[in-house]
């Protein structure tokens, strides 16, 4: 898979030296590489488009056309797609299957030569010259020689390029300066290739990169964490040190009020006293006979005996205006004129 | 052999062991133990922040305490009412002297009331109050035909420690009186209490 870091080392491969690869096998591997083919070893047709937009079947189609007309057995591609051109370049397979390790792109070097509009040239290449022909800025002809060709071959190339404008002689070769990308962009259908061309290394990789993010994330946070609790442990042992009296007086207190609340608890009970003169005093003014008094901890239980002309409400009235007392309710006991009225005891003392 | 011939070796061996569906596997028991692992970090990373979290709290309860010079004024203040407070428990060296001392001053504060029949019972095993005291529990069943309840009251309160009242009936008809009582005491080694 390409990848496109724009200072991805730039390998070569040459006719004469064979590759020469820049960049350490990290940089290769994380950037991604590009390896520049030398014209020498790469095969160069155009043809014209074939029909249909950037449809995969024209897509396809070129790619089919392209296969049937390179002279090379098992060829390796880079299409330039023209306006109404495809340039063809094609180079044996067999020439990168020595490189180990290799990720990113493979280019002919002429796609990365600066375009022209219209012309003739000679340029250097890698391992001697090349001859292009451009109209409307798209290469229609190409040819290599390993020095600058004879008047001869120069006419011929032109000659069999069909450019009209031939000029006096062989001009002098160019050096050109490689552009960072090829002149025309690649088709979207294009990504076809690049999905078809991933390997089960580039999967493992992702499922690597996958795992190793949040694990990587993970693994900070730990490390940033175990710093924070020993510094935090640290200054708490500091102050520790410093508060020793005041957090065991602290201590003290909190365990001397918790201590206090449970004696209050149990032992802050409402005298019976107090809410048995408040309750005579009550029933005094109904002129009513109490006959017993049941007090527990939360509960008033009392059973009276009143004359026929009693009014209840009155009393339960009178008994909820208690402030000792809420919930109160009156029922009629067994016996004549009996009643019998329970509450609820405020809380507290 | 040398180590690089045996390290060919094995690295050759291993190659031919590596079919696809070798290779399979040992990608899906990597995946595994690195969700695993993964998984096990998350944790560990939660548990270190808890922990990081609780010891900031502490830290900044700390802080909190180094300029506040209260608490020692606070604990002597508490401790006196403390003290003050258990001073009025009763206290002997066990649970049954103790139950012995609350049955002589119940019965006598009945008897000095001039309650009848009255039948006084102290449980033998007391319930604990906080970590320093017991609570006494005490029932007390009498005659009261002419209102001595409140004679008794007032005996109670001239007990030489406290005594609570925590249910009390009473009925006018037949005079029965059905008291329940409660008492904190401590359990020490001390002088017991008259």
């Amino acid at each position: 898979m390409s990848r496109r870091f724009p200072n991805r080392p730039l390998s070569r491969l040459s006719a004469k030296d064979g590759v020469r690869r820049s960049g350490t096998p990290l940089q290769r591997f994380v950037l991604g590489e590009r390896l520049i083919v030398s014209r020498a070893l790469c095969h160069f047709e155009t043809m014209p488009l074939p029909p249909g937009s950037q449809s995969l079947h024209r897509y396809e189609a070129a790619k089919l056309s392209a296969k049937a007309r390179t002279p090379i057995n098992d060829p390796d591609f880079f299409f330039d797609w023209g306006a109404d051109r495809i340039g063809i370049w094609s180079w044996p397979k067999e020439l990168c299957d020595e490189l180990t390790d290799f990720e990113g792109e493979i280019l002919p070097e002429t796609v990365l030569h600066p375009p022209m509009d219209r012309g003739v040239r000679l340029v250097e290449t890698m391992d001697g010259v090349e001859g292009q022909v451009w109209r409307d800025g798209q290469m229609t002809a190409s040819r290599w020689w390993p020095d600058t060709p004879a008047p001869a071959d120069w006419f011929g190339f032109l000659r069999v390029s069909r450019e009209t404008e031939i000029g006096q002689g062989v001009p002098d070769p160019i050096i050109p300066t490689l552009r960072s990308s090829p002149v025309h962009a690649q088709p979207y259908t294009a990504l076809v290739d690049r999905f078809r061309a991933i390997k089960v290394r580039d999967i493992a990789a992702l499922a690597m990169i996958i795992l190793a993010v949040p694990g990587l994330f993970l693994l900070g946070q730990w490390a940033q964490l175990s710093r924070t609790e020993a510094n935090v442990s640290a200054e708490l042992g500091e102050l520790s040190e410093q508060t020793a009296e005041i957090s065991a007086a602290r201590q003290t207190v909190q365990r001397a009020t918790n201590e206090l609340a449970v004696y209050a608890q149990a032992l802050n009970q409402r005298h019976p006293a107090a809410l048995l003169a408040s309750v005579s005093e009550e029933l005094a003014r109904f002129s009513i006979r109490l006959d017993a008094f049941e007090q527990t901890e939360s509960d008033l239980t009392l059973v009276l005996h009143a004359s026929n002309d009693f009014a209840p409400e009155t009393l339960v009235r009178a008994m909820e205006n208690n402030p000792l007392m809420n919930s109160a309710s009156l029922e009629p006991g067994r016996r004549a004129g009996e009643w019998i009225l329970t509450a609820q005891l405020e809380a507290g003392q | 052999m040398s180590s690089n011939a045996t390290f060919s070796k094995i690295r050759a061996e291993l190659k031919e062991q590596a079919t696809p569906r070798a290779m399979l596997g040992l990608a899906a028991l990597v995946l595994i133990v690195t969700i695993w692992a993964l998984g096990e970090l998350s944790a560990s990373v939660n548990r270190l922040q808890q922990s990081v979290e609780e010891l900031e709290r502490a830290k900044r309860l700390e802080q909190s305490l180094v300029n506040d010079q209260g608490w020692l004024d606070q604990a002597s203040d508490i401790q006196a009412r403390l003290a003050e407070t258990q001073d009025n428990f009763w206290i002997g060296s066990t649970n049954g002297i103790v139950a012995a001392q609350l049955q002589g001053a119940v019965e006598r504060a009945a008897r000095n009331a001039g309650l009848s029949r009255v039948r006084v019972n102290v449980t033998g095993t007391p319930e604990p109050l906080g970590d320093q005291a017991s609570l006494f529990e005490i029932s007390l069943t009498a005659r009261d035909t002419n209102g001595q309840f409140l004679a008794f009251f007032q005996e109670l309160s001239r007990a030489d420690h406290q005594i609570v009242i925590s249910r009390f009936n009473w009925r006018r008809p037949n005079g029965a009186l059905d008291i329940r009582l409660v008492a904190p005491a401590r359990i020490a080694d001390a002088e017991p209490a008259s």
